[in-house]
């Protein structure tokens, strides 16, 4: 009887490592910005 | 006609539309619903810039107007958005209720738009020369306001379903090409909807930019998604040897 052992996991190469979480940071604070943009507009303080 | 008004929104279109294939030509072979809001949505986004190529080299047309603004401004972001919601929600009734209200939504928008009064002498002022689509040209009030909603929910859902998927796959430190194509597409979908922002702030050349660059991305996004890489493959196949 063989146990299942699991597959092996490798980090990411060191860029993506620390590059992926940096821009899914950024992204969300964009994408904040854009709904903060947006409610401005339908609420009429921006035009 | 210059490169920035006329080139840039047909290469734009091109990009997008050979982009429309490509999805399009992957659902004939596997189907989901995903892939054909998506492919649905680039042909608005080609649409959207062949309109504004259109407009750069021949000037003012109203129906050009507002196919440009219906597909392009309006409803692009949602059915790409709806495309990751049937991706990634599961529970089915869900994706299809909120189907249903798009589609509601875009029948309604596209009788607003094609019913309203257009002035194309109010794209300028402020910073735009007129040289570039604006929804200002809209005298009609209450069409504009749509925009935002469906706009809203489609990056919140496109950027966020890309965004949580890539977190995903960081998370469990698997399939790289998916992680980094997945950051490809939520940074190129957010290129346009920040570009129609500053156009509507009124700085001029941000909407054409960031539209060519958005398509640009969200393609090689969505190539590197699909195309696993081989330093994965060498992982996977080890694996399967232990």
């Amino acid at each position: 009887m063989t146990s299942k052992q699991p597959s092996p996991r490798r980090p990411y190469p060191p860029f993506w490592e620390k590059a992926v979480p940096l821009i899914l940071v950024l992204v969300g604070l964009a994408v904040l910005a854009l709904i903060g943009v947006s409610l401005a507009v339908l609420l009429g303080w921006l035009k | 006609m210059n490169f920035l008004n006329t080139v840039l929104p047909f290469l734009s279109s091109a990009v997008s539309f050979v982009f429309a294939a490509f999805v399009l030509r992957r659902f004939a072979r596997k189907g989901g619903a995903h892939l054909l809001l998506w492919g649905i949505g680039m042909v608005f986004y080609g649409i959207g810039g062949f309109c504004e190529g259109f407009y750069g080299a021949f000037g003012w047309n109203p129906l050009i107007f507002r196919l440009w603004y219906l597909f392009g401004a309006m409803l692009v972001a949602a059915w790409l958005g709806q495309g990751t919601v049937y991706l990634l929600v599961r529970r089915r009734r869900l994706a299809h209720a909120l189907m249903i209200l798009l589609v509601l939504g875009s029948l309604y928008g596209a009788v607003r738009v094609f019913g309203a009064q257009l002035d194309p002498d109010l794209m300028t002022g402020g910073l735009h020369t007129g040289s570039e689509l604006s929804g200002k040209a809209i005298i009609t009030a209450g069409v504009r306001t749509l925009t935002p909603f469906f706009n809203l929910y489609g990056t919140i859902a496109l950027v966020g379903g890309a965004g949580y998927s890539a977190y995903l796959f960081w998370r469990r430190r698997v399939l790289l090409h998916r992680t980094i194509g997945n950051v490809l597409i939520a940074v190129g979908a957010l290129l346009p909807a920040f570009g129609g922002t500053f156009s509507r702030m009124g700085v001029p050349g941000a909407l054409y930019i960031s539209e060519f660059l958005g398509a640009v991305l969200l393609f090689a996004g969505f190539l590197r998604a699909t195309t696993p890489m081989k330093a994965e493959s060498g992982v996977v196949v080890e694996a399967q040897r232990a």
